[in-house]
């Protein structure tokens, strides 16, 4: 049996790229963005430069109300937070008061990639050149077994469970802002 | 490149299977102090508080697999909370489940009696 050598650097190679591309699917999965909503109940104010201070107890005394906002992914606490914010100050206030700040579990199904490649042999007809003992030279035909490696994507579902955070709260304006 | 797709697959696989028993994070929304030694508070979402506090962070944590439990999770929550100088963690929330269960609250101060 005749292993083709010549054959495994490229197979080698399209391992290693689908590996880097599993990697990176595996990434895109595990770093879903954030969404954020808002619904104003104040007439439209410019978005704030400013700094939003954040309180999930206590509402601002004497503040205005500016409207809804909520922000959810199955992302970091920071990373919500962060979205909520910038929802806020995009009504223009500087000041976000957390309602609600909670987890809720969802059972989803996630697709993975993976090589499942095999060696494959299948015999090859080759001409040969051979020098015979009375100094001729005969050419003639072999059929010889050569072993490749065949590379193949297969694909796997299972459910996994994703932790979805979510925020919803109110943006306000407080006097020390605009006024 | 095998040594960058190795490099690569310890730090993605290698992190993701070998997580800390369980996540925690906070975002502050007040002012922190020196770590707190006794014994945490926890107040469910919809209990009064029960006394004056400060507001110091958001908390949530995340416990997998064996660490999905109620007990890892609240008291990890309690840890973190302790961490930044807080005695109670109030407006919990505890999501449980099978793979993955998690927590929030709000990390709080108690303000000593007058």
């Amino acid at each position: 049996m005749i292993v083709a050598k010549g054959a495994q650097p490229g197979a080698r190679y399209t391992r290693q790229m689908r590996g880097i591309c599993l990697l990176l699917l595996s990434l895109s999965c595990a770093y879903r963005p954030v969404e954020s909503s808002a619904y104003a109940v104040a007439r439209a104010a410019p978005s704030s430069a400013g700094n939003v201070r954040i309180s999930a107890t206590r509402d601002p005394p004497g503040a205005e109300e500016l409207g809804i906002v909520e922000a959810h992914g199955s992302a970091t606490l920071e990373a919500v937070i962060s979205a909520f914010r910038q929802r806020v100050a995009g009504m223009g206030g500087d000041y976000g008061r957390l309602d609600v700040v909670a987890t809720k579990n969802a059972v989803v199904q996630e697709s993975r990639s993976y090589e499942c490649g095999s060696n494959q042999t299948h015999d090859e007809t080759r001409f040969v050149t051979r020098a015979n003992p009375d100094g001729t030279v005969s050419t003639g035909t072999e059929t010889v077994s050569v072993t490749t490696y065949v590379s193949q994507t297969c694909w796997e579902t299972r459910d996994v469970e994703v932790v979805t955070l979510s925020v919803v709260g109110r943006a306000f304006r407080t006097a020390r802002e605009g006024r | 490149m095998r040594t960058i797709a190795a490099v690569l697959l310890l730090a993605v696989f290698g992190c993701r299977h070998a997580p800390p028993p369980v996540e925690a994070e906070h975002v502050l929304t007040g002012v922190t102090s020196a770590p707190y030694t006794g014994a945490v508070r926890i107040v469910m979402n919809g209990s009064p508080p029960g006394a004056d506090y400060d507001e110091v962070a958001v908390v949530s944590t995340r416990g997998t697999n064996g660490n999905a439990t109620l007990a890892a999770v609240l008291g990890a929550l309690q840890a973190e909370a302790a961490r930044l100088g807080c005695d109670a963690v109030i407006q919990v929330r505890y999501e449980p489940g099978g793979q993955v269960s998690s927590a929030t609250g709000v990390a709080v101060r108690t303000r000593p009696a007058r």
